[in-house]
Protein backbone atom coordinates (compact mmCIF):
# COMPACT_ATOMS: atom_id res chain seq x y z
CA UNK A 1 0.00 0.00 0.00
CA UNK A 2 2.91 2.41 1.29
CA UNK A 3 4.58 1.44 -1.91
CA UNK A 4 2.25 1.93 -4.30
CA UNK A 5 1.47 5.46 -2.53
CA UNK A 6 5.37 6.73 -3.18
CA UNK A 7 4.82 5.44 -6.51
CA UNK A 8 1.86 7.09 -7.38
CA UNK A 9 3.02 10.13 -5.37
CA UNK A 10 6.18 10.33 -7.56
CA UNK A 11 4.36 10.08 -11.10
CA UNK A 12 1.68 12.99 -10.19
CA UNK A 13 4.89 14.93 -9.47
CA UNK A 14 6.67 14.12 -12.10
CA UNK A 15 3.25 14.77 -14.09
CA UNK A 16 1.94 17.64 -12.73
CA UNK A 17 5.51 19.87 -14.01
CA UNK A 18 5.93 17.89 -16.64
CA UNK A 19 2.19 18.90 -18.34
CA UNK A 20 3.35 22.61 -17.08
CA UNK A 21 5.13 22.98 -20.44
CA UNK A 22 6.68 26.00 -18.55
CA UNK A 23 10.46 24.72 -18.98
CA UNK A 24 12.51 22.15 -21.06
CA UNK A 25 13.28 19.23 -19.08
CA UNK A 26 16.70 18.59 -18.60
CA UNK A 27 17.14 14.52 -17.69
CA UNK A 28 20.08 12.99 -16.02
CA UNK A 29 20.84 9.48 -14.79
CA UNK A 30 23.40 8.28 -12.73
CA UNK A 31 25.00 6.11 -10.12
CA UNK A 32 26.05 6.70 -6.70
CA UNK A 33 28.01 4.52 -3.78
CA UNK A 34 29.00 5.59 -0.39
CA UNK A 35 28.56 4.95 3.51
CA UNK A 36 25.94 4.50 5.80
CA UNK A 37 25.95 5.82 9.20
CA UNK A 38 23.17 4.42 11.53
CA UNK A 39 22.27 7.42 14.64
CA UNK A 40 21.51 5.43 17.94
CA UNK A 41 21.02 1.96 16.57
CA UNK A 42 23.27 -0.63 19.15
CA UNK A 43 22.09 -3.19 16.26
CA UNK A 44 23.51 -2.11 13.40
CA UNK A 45 27.35 -0.88 12.45
CA UNK A 46 28.15 1.23 9.75
CA UNK A 47 28.33 -0.44 6.15
CA UNK A 48 27.94 0.58 2.38
CA UNK A 49 25.40 1.97 0.15
CA UNK A 50 24.63 1.32 -3.40
CA UNK A 51 22.38 2.72 -6.03
CA UNK A 52 21.22 4.58 -9.25
CA UNK A 53 19.14 7.31 -10.25
CA UNK A 54 17.35 9.62 -12.57
CA UNK A 55 16.96 12.88 -12.23
CA UNK A 56 13.98 15.36 -14.54
CA UNK A 57 14.66 19.30 -14.03
CA UNK A 58 11.91 21.03 -14.46
CA UNK A 59 12.52 24.23 -13.78
CA UNK A 60 16.03 26.22 -13.15
CA UNK A 61 15.70 25.96 -9.52
CA UNK A 62 13.45 22.51 -9.13
CA UNK A 63 14.03 19.02 -10.41
CA UNK A 64 12.82 15.40 -8.63
CA UNK A 65 14.62 12.43 -8.41
CA UNK A 66 13.68 8.76 -8.62
CA UNK A 67 15.78 6.61 -7.20
CA UNK A 68 17.16 2.75 -5.67
CA UNK A 69 18.96 3.06 -3.14
CA UNK A 70 20.46 -0.72 -1.20
CA UNK A 71 21.63 -0.12 2.12
CA UNK A 72 23.26 -2.54 4.30
CA UNK A 73 23.34 -2.55 7.48
CA UNK A 74 26.53 -3.57 9.57
CA UNK A 75 26.20 -6.38 12.17
CA UNK A 76 27.69 -5.91 15.74
CA UNK A 77 29.60 -8.28 17.90
CA UNK A 78 28.29 -7.86 21.76
CA UNK A 79 30.17 -9.66 25.23
CA UNK A 80 27.28 -11.91 26.30
CA UNK A 81 28.39 -13.92 29.42
CA UNK A 82 32.52 -13.04 28.45
CA UNK A 83 32.34 -13.89 24.82
CA UNK A 84 32.05 -11.98 22.04
CA UNK A 85 28.77 -12.77 20.23
CA UNK A 86 28.37 -11.87 16.27
CA UNK A 87 24.84 -11.13 15.08
CA UNK A 88 24.90 -10.84 10.76
CA UNK A 89 23.59 -7.25 10.01
CA UNK A 90 20.87 -6.92 7.32
CA UNK A 91 19.86 -5.24 4.04
CA UNK A 92 17.74 -2.33 3.81
CA UNK A 93 15.98 -1.38 0.39
CA UNK A 94 14.85 2.20 0.03
CA UNK A 95 12.87 2.93 -3.05
CA UNK A 96 11.50 6.67 -3.54
CA UNK A 97 11.32 10.20 -5.13
CA UNK A 98 13.58 13.24 -4.13
CA UNK A 99 12.81 16.93 -5.14
CA UNK A 100 16.11 19.00 -5.95
CA UNK A 101 16.29 22.30 -4.96
CA UNK A 102 19.72 24.23 -6.49
CA UNK A 103 20.19 27.58 -8.67
CA UNK A 104 20.85 25.32 -11.94
CA UNK A 105 20.58 27.64 -14.95
CA UNK A 106 23.57 29.79 -13.13
CA UNK A 107 26.04 27.33 -12.89
CA UNK A 108 29.55 27.31 -13.71
CA UNK A 109 31.82 24.37 -12.13
CA UNK A 110 29.76 23.74 -9.18
CA UNK A 111 26.24 24.16 -7.55
CA UNK A 112 24.91 23.31 -4.05
CA UNK A 113 21.60 22.03 -3.77
CA UNK A 114 18.63 20.77 -0.62
CA UNK A 115 16.95 17.82 -1.27
CA UNK A 116 14.51 15.79 0.27
CA UNK A 117 12.20 13.04 -0.38
CA UNK A 118 9.63 10.39 0.14
CA UNK A 119 10.44 6.51 0.41
CA UNK A 120 9.54 2.90 0.86
CA UNK A 121 11.96 0.80 3.04
CA UNK A 122 11.93 -3.01 2.71
CA UNK A 123 14.16 -3.76 6.12
CA UNK A 124 15.49 -7.36 5.67
CA UNK A 125 17.23 -9.04 7.94
CA UNK A 126 18.13 -13.08 8.80
CA UNK A 127 15.37 -13.75 12.54
CA UNK A 128 13.23 -10.72 12.22
CA UNK A 129 9.77 -9.47 10.87
CA UNK A 130 10.33 -8.20 6.83
CA UNK A 131 9.08 -4.76 7.52
CA UNK A 132 8.04 -2.30 4.94
CA UNK A 133 8.22 0.91 6.21
CA UNK A 134 7.42 4.39 5.17
CA UNK A 135 10.43 7.25 5.47
CA UNK A 136 11.56 11.00 4.88
CA UNK A 137 15.24 11.88 3.69
CA UNK A 138 16.45 15.19 4.02
CA UNK A 139 19.71 16.01 2.68
CA UNK A 140 22.14 18.54 0.82
CA UNK A 141 24.60 17.69 -2.07
CA UNK A 142 27.47 19.56 -3.86
CA UNK A 143 27.73 18.61 -7.52
CA UNK A 144 30.57 19.26 -9.59
CA UNK A 145 30.78 19.75 -13.29
CA UNK A 146 33.57 19.05 -15.16
CA UNK A 147 32.01 19.16 -18.67
CA UNK A 148 28.42 20.07 -19.60
CA UNK A 149 26.96 16.29 -19.29
CA UNK A 150 28.93 14.79 -16.64
CA UNK A 151 28.56 15.79 -13.19
CA UNK A 152 30.53 14.17 -9.61
CA UNK A 153 28.01 14.19 -7.36
CA UNK A 154 28.69 14.38 -3.34
CA UNK A 155 25.49 14.41 -0.83
CA UNK A 156 24.34 13.70 2.24
CA UNK A 157 21.10 12.49 3.76
CA UNK A 158 19.50 11.72 6.56
CA UNK A 159 17.22 9.07 6.21
CA UNK A 160 14.04 8.60 9.51
CA UNK A 161 12.17 5.29 8.57
CA UNK A 162 8.89 5.36 10.70
CA UNK A 163 8.71 2.38 13.41
CA UNK A 164 5.18 1.57 15.24
CA UNK A 165 5.94 5.49 17.15
CA UNK A 166 9.71 5.20 16.79
CA UNK A 167 12.19 5.48 14.18
CA UNK A 168 15.27 3.89 12.66
CA UNK A 169 17.56 6.94 11.14
CA UNK A 170 20.79 7.05 9.29
CA UNK A 171 22.91 9.06 7.86
CA UNK A 172 24.16 8.38 4.10
CA UNK A 173 26.97 9.75 2.24
CA UNK A 174 27.50 8.89 -1.05
CA UNK A 175 29.37 9.69 -4.37
CA UNK A 176 27.80 9.19 -7.70
CA UNK A 177 28.52 10.40 -11.34
CA UNK A 178 25.43 11.77 -13.56
CA UNK A 179 25.47 12.10 -17.56
CA UNK A 180 22.56 15.20 -18.32
CA UNK A 181 21.18 14.88 -21.90
CA UNK A 182 18.59 16.85 -23.08
CA UNK A 183 17.01 20.33 -21.86
CA UNK A 184 18.83 23.77 -20.63
CA UNK A 185 22.16 23.70 -20.07
CA UNK A 186 24.27 24.74 -16.88
CA UNK B 1 -2.35 36.76 -0.86
CA UNK B 2 -0.22 35.06 -3.17
CA UNK B 3 2.40 32.90 -1.83
CA UNK B 4 5.13 32.07 -3.94
CA UNK B 5 5.63 28.64 -5.24
CA UNK B 6 8.79 28.43 -4.46
CA UNK B 7 8.57 29.12 -0.66
CA UNK B 8 5.34 26.33 -0.35
CA UNK B 9 7.97 23.70 -1.70
CA UNK B 10 10.80 24.60 0.40
CA UNK B 11 8.42 24.59 3.75
CA UNK B 12 7.29 21.00 2.79
CA UNK B 13 9.84 18.95 4.26
CA UNK B 14 10.05 20.86 7.16
CA UNK B 15 6.20 20.49 7.88
CA UNK B 16 7.02 16.67 7.47
CA UNK B 17 9.50 16.78 9.62
CA UNK B 18 7.33 18.73 12.77
CA UNK B 19 5.23 15.92 11.84
CA UNK B 20 7.27 13.32 12.50
CA UNK B 21 8.51 14.87 15.43
CA UNK B 22 5.59 15.33 17.20
CA UNK B 23 5.03 11.40 16.97
CA UNK B 24 8.17 11.03 18.82
CA UNK B 25 9.75 9.42 15.97
CA UNK B 26 13.25 11.41 16.20
CA UNK B 27 13.29 11.25 20.37
CA UNK B 28 13.77 7.07 19.54
CA UNK B 29 16.81 4.56 19.19
CA UNK B 30 17.57 1.15 18.96
CA UNK B 31 18.98 -1.12 22.04
CA UNK B 32 20.23 -4.34 22.80
CA UNK B 33 19.38 -6.34 26.02
CA UNK B 34 20.83 -8.69 27.52
CA UNK B 35 19.33 -10.29 30.14
CA UNK B 36 20.87 -13.61 31.49
CA UNK B 37 18.13 -16.26 32.93
CA UNK B 38 19.59 -17.80 36.57
CA UNK B 39 18.26 -20.70 36.21
CA UNK B 40 18.93 -23.94 34.79
CA UNK B 41 16.56 -26.57 33.11
CA UNK B 42 16.86 -30.12 33.94
CA UNK B 43 14.26 -32.20 32.15
CA UNK B 44 12.98 -35.68 31.45
CA UNK B 45 9.69 -37.03 30.62
CA UNK B 46 8.85 -37.02 33.99
CA UNK B 47 9.88 -34.61 35.88
CA UNK B 48 11.30 -31.06 34.87
CA UNK B 49 11.79 -27.66 36.05
CA UNK B 50 11.21 -24.35 34.00
CA UNK B 51 12.97 -21.54 34.16
CA UNK B 52 11.56 -18.03 34.86
CA UNK B 53 12.10 -14.67 33.52
CA UNK B 54 11.00 -11.79 34.93
CA UNK B 55 12.59 -9.03 32.96
CA UNK B 56 12.13 -5.89 34.91
CA UNK B 57 15.28 -7.50 37.00
CA UNK B 58 17.42 -6.24 33.72
CA UNK B 59 18.64 -2.56 34.18
CA UNK B 60 18.57 -1.80 31.15
CA UNK B 61 15.10 -2.95 30.51
CA UNK B 62 13.93 -1.11 33.55
CA UNK B 63 15.25 1.76 32.04
CA UNK B 64 13.78 1.81 28.70
CA UNK B 65 10.58 -0.44 29.68
CA UNK B 66 8.01 2.47 29.83
CA UNK B 67 8.89 4.08 26.37
CA UNK B 68 9.09 0.78 23.97
CA UNK B 69 7.60 1.15 21.02
CA UNK B 70 8.40 -2.46 18.98
CA UNK B 71 10.49 -5.46 19.77
CA UNK B 72 12.50 -5.77 16.82
CA UNK B 73 13.95 -9.04 17.38
CA UNK B 74 14.62 -11.82 20.23
CA UNK B 75 17.80 -14.12 20.29
CA UNK B 76 19.36 -16.54 23.03
CA UNK B 77 22.09 -17.97 23.58
CA UNK B 78 23.02 -20.95 26.19
CA UNK B 79 24.07 -24.68 26.55
CA UNK B 80 22.09 -27.59 25.70
CA UNK B 81 23.14 -30.85 27.00
CA UNK B 82 22.32 -34.66 26.07
CA UNK B 83 22.43 -36.18 29.63
CA UNK B 84 21.02 -39.35 28.37
CA UNK B 85 24.25 -41.56 27.09
CA UNK B 86 22.71 -44.04 24.88
CA UNK B 87 20.31 -42.31 22.64
CA UNK B 88 20.41 -38.88 20.40
CA UNK B 89 18.30 -36.52 20.85
CA UNK B 90 16.44 -33.20 19.86
CA UNK B 91 16.59 -29.82 22.03
CA UNK B 92 13.34 -27.53 22.35
CA UNK B 93 12.52 -24.64 24.28
CA UNK B 94 8.95 -23.69 24.81
CA UNK B 95 8.01 -20.43 26.27
CA UNK B 96 4.63 -19.65 28.06
CA UNK B 97 3.26 -17.27 30.90
CA UNK B 98 2.04 -20.68 33.02
CA UNK B 99 4.16 -22.70 35.03
CA UNK B 100 0.97 -24.98 36.53
CA UNK B 101 2.08 -28.16 34.06
CA UNK B 102 2.28 -31.53 35.26
CA UNK B 103 2.75 -33.60 32.40
CA UNK B 104 5.01 -33.05 29.60
CA UNK B 105 1.98 -33.30 26.90
CA UNK B 106 0.69 -30.30 28.70
CA UNK B 107 3.91 -28.41 27.42
CA UNK B 108 3.46 -29.81 23.84
CA UNK B 109 -0.35 -28.57 23.93
CA UNK B 110 -0.30 -25.46 25.57
CA UNK B 111 2.77 -23.59 25.40
CA UNK B 112 4.29 -22.46 22.74
CA UNK B 113 7.46 -24.23 20.93
CA UNK B 114 10.31 -21.13 20.19
CA UNK B 115 13.39 -23.53 20.07
CA UNK B 116 13.60 -26.61 18.11
CA UNK B 117 15.93 -28.61 15.99
CA UNK B 118 19.01 -28.81 18.10
CA UNK B 119 19.81 -32.12 17.81
CA UNK B 120 22.62 -33.77 19.91
CA UNK B 121 24.15 -37.18 20.24
CA UNK B 122 24.62 -39.59 23.11
CA UNK B 123 26.13 -37.38 26.09
CA UNK B 124 26.71 -34.60 23.29
CA UNK B 125 26.82 -30.99 24.44
CA UNK B 126 26.25 -27.75 22.38
CA UNK B 127 26.61 -24.05 22.92
CA UNK B 128 24.06 -22.27 20.31
CA UNK B 129 25.43 -18.65 19.57
CA UNK B 130 23.20 -15.54 19.49
CA UNK B 131 23.68 -15.32 15.73
CA UNK B 132 23.07 -19.10 15.44
CA UNK B 133 20.04 -19.16 17.30
CA UNK B 134 18.12 -17.60 14.82
CA UNK B 135 18.28 -20.58 12.56
CA UNK B 136 16.17 -23.14 15.87
CA UNK B 137 14.11 -20.06 16.46
CA UNK B 138 9.67 -20.79 15.53
CA UNK B 139 6.85 -18.31 16.20
CA UNK B 140 8.85 -14.75 16.86
CA UNK B 141 5.41 -12.80 17.68
CA UNK B 142 4.43 -15.16 20.24
CA UNK B 143 7.63 -14.74 21.76
CA UNK B 144 7.54 -10.83 21.06
CA UNK B 145 4.27 -10.82 22.67
CA UNK B 146 5.70 -12.49 26.33
CA UNK B 147 8.53 -10.50 26.02
CA UNK B 148 6.42 -7.62 25.96
CA UNK B 149 4.65 -8.85 29.10
CA UNK B 150 7.94 -8.65 30.79
CA UNK B 151 7.47 -12.05 32.47
CA UNK B 152 7.67 -15.32 31.00
CA UNK B 153 8.56 -19.14 31.79
CA UNK B 154 10.67 -21.13 29.18
CA UNK B 155 10.58 -25.35 29.58
CA UNK B 156 13.75 -27.42 27.65
CA UNK B 157 12.68 -30.49 26.20
CA UNK B 158 13.45 -32.79 24.04
CA UNK B 159 11.36 -34.37 20.50
CA UNK B 160 11.43 -37.86 21.15
CA UNK B 161 10.74 -39.81 24.77
CA UNK B 162 12.49 -40.38 26.23
CA UNK B 163 15.05 -37.82 26.80
CA UNK B 164 17.14 -36.33 29.40
CA UNK B 165 18.15 -32.91 28.89
CA UNK B 166 19.96 -30.15 30.22
CA UNK B 167 19.75 -26.01 29.61
CA UNK B 168 22.06 -23.82 31.32
CA UNK B 169 23.78 -20.40 31.01
CA UNK B 170 20.71 -19.45 28.95
CA UNK B 171 20.52 -15.40 27.58
CA UNK B 172 17.61 -13.78 25.77
CA UNK B 173 19.41 -11.03 23.69
CA UNK B 174 16.34 -8.81 22.91
CA UNK B 175 16.44 -5.99 20.37
CA UNK B 176 13.98 -3.25 21.09
CA UNK B 177 12.97 0.59 19.45
CA UNK B 178 12.89 2.62 22.26
CA UNK B 179 11.86 6.58 23.10
CA UNK B 180 15.42 8.26 24.06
Amino acid sequence: MKRRFVLLTSIAILLFFADSGLAKVKFSLGGFGGVNFPIVQEDSEIAGIAGCKARATFFPFLGVEPNFTYIRQGGITAEVLDVDMEREGGNLYSYGADVVLGSFDSVEEFYWYFIFGLYGNAMRRVGREDLDKFGLNLGFGLEILPSNVWGIDFRTKTQIITIEGGSRKNILVTAGVNYYFGGFGF
Amino acid sequence: MKIDKKYLLISIPFLALLGIWIQGCLLSGTYVITFAVEDEIISTQDWWNDAAVDLSDNDTWRDHEENIKYVDEVGFTFWVENLNTTDSTTGQLYMTDIDTFTTIEQIRENATLVVDGIFLGPGGKRRILWNESFKYILNFPVIKEQVESGTFHLYGIARETPFHVRFYDIVAVITVTAGI
